[in-house]
């Protein structure tokens, strides 16, 4: 094994690389504070003080020799990605097990980051097979869950839309929810299918922060109080937005 | 039980569904996918002995995170990733939607009413997550300290 260097800033910088990665890809916030603090304690670091919520991580090292080190990263919002996120742990794993050097870590990471993601017209396929599929698991029939399968395509084509538009994610899942009722009850008035209400639920689905809550609440009982809170209420106004944005055509149809 | 094989179905491919939107790919994404169909099963198993969805909501969670922690393990991956498209049916996605929904049209009793089933049933399947989590480390502590070696 080679000589160690001393800990300092390159080294803190691999370890909350890693750190910002692994939260993005959608690992929990205690994952994320526990792998930082094995990372910068296999470099040498005598103290680490991590502390992380889920838009940023704040880390304060000692070298063996008593100097702080402190970076500070403000991450954006989370896009889960479980392939990079099980190349990301297996890399820390590897890191604390064999002492990779800052370099090799960042090459590593560069290998992660142009891991292949599934291409615009897959993910047409893939959103249209979660509105399809539950819009049969709320009890719709077939002809409304084609109907809930077309109507996701058509939001998943908005939603790219309107983020190359660099539109506030609110105002957007906001819209998407409007062009979502008026697809369903359009598609009513039309005698395409039967009810609105099952084609809407599978539409739903795409945009409700479902999985935000749950894990909200997992945080907090875990004692990440503030991740949870943050996560908590941006879930609750988000999905305001989408009952309101679902609201405006059923006010207009009815 | 043609609509229980529906249900089933739409679970599996509903969770493949979100499999596939976070970007699970291979073997994994298999696993991950056949996790919701588990939750489900689970769940309406359950329904046979417990009335209440919480409590069917925490077993469910519960036998998810046994076997994505196994999973985890025979794949070498985290957790996380059999988790979150398991829970994918559980997710009160539907019964959150409702209670805004009930909240914009001002129907305040009915807003209330799903607003706690909401949140009761996300508090239920974090429980039974962290339920499993926990027990999960103390047996394999207890297997460790039993064989003297680090077990897995």
């Amino acid at each position: 094994m080679p000589e160690q260097k001393t800990f300092g800033d390159a080294e803190l910088c691999v370890a909350m690389d890693l750190g910002e990665r692994l939260l993005v890809c959608g690992a929990e916030v205690s994952r994320v504070e526990d792998t930082i603090t094995r990372i910068c304690r296999a470099y040498g670091a005598a103290r680490i003080d991590v502390f992380t919520i889920t838009s940023s991580i704040v880390v304060t090292a000692f070298s063996a020799q008593g100097a702080p080190v402190t970076q500070t990263r403000r991450v954006g919002g989370p896009a889960f990605d479980l392939t990079a996120l099980a190349e990301l742990n297996a890399l820390s794993r590897r890191l604390c097990a064999q002492h990779l050097d800052a370099a090799e870590v960042s090459a590593e990471l560069a290998r992660i980051d142009a891991l292949p993601h599934y291409g615009f017209g897959q993910l047409l396929l893939i959103y249209a097979l979660i509105s399809g599929s539950f819009s049969l698991f709320f009890g719709g029939d077939a002809r409304e869950a084609l109907v809930a399968a077309a109507i996701g395509m058509l939001l998943k084509t908005m939603q790219s839309g309107l983020a190359r538009l660099e539109v506030n994610p609110l105002i957007s899942v906001l819209l998407c929810s409007v062009a979502g009722g008026f697809g369903a009850y359009g598609a009513v008035a039309l005698g395409l299918a039967a009810g609105a209400g099952s084609i809407s639920i599978g539409n739903v689905m795409l945009l409700i922060p479902g999985i935000a809550l749950t894990n909200s609440i997992r945080d907090m009982f875990s004692g990440d109080t503030i991740s949870g809170l943050l996560r908590f209420s941006e879930a609750l106004i988000s999905s305001a937005a989408i009952a309101w944005g679902f609201a405006i055509p059923a006010a207009l149809f009815l | 039980m043609e609509s229980v094989m529906i249900q089933l179905a739409a679970a599996l491919a509903g969770s493949a569904g979100f499999a596939l939107l976070f970007n699970a790919r291979g073997e994994k994404l298999v696993w991950a996918s056949l996790g919701g169909l588990l939750s489900w099963g689970v769940y309406l198993l359950f329904g046979q002995l417990y009335a209440s969805d919480p409590a069917r909501y925490f077993v469910a969670a519960l036998v998810l995170t046994v076997y994505a922690e196994i999973m985890a393990r025979l794949h070498k991956a985290p957790v996380t990733v059999f988790l979150v498209a398991g829970t994918i049916p559980l997710i009160p996605g539907g019964s959150l939607y409702y209670t805004m929904a009930y909240a914009v049209a001002a129907r305040w009793a009915e807003a209330l009413h799903a607003g706690l089933a909401t949140l009761l049933l996300a508090i239920a399947i974090a429980a039974g997550i962290l339920a499993c989590m926990v027990l999960w480390h103390i047996a394999e502590l207890a297997l460790r300290w039993l064989c003297g070696r680090r077990f897995l």
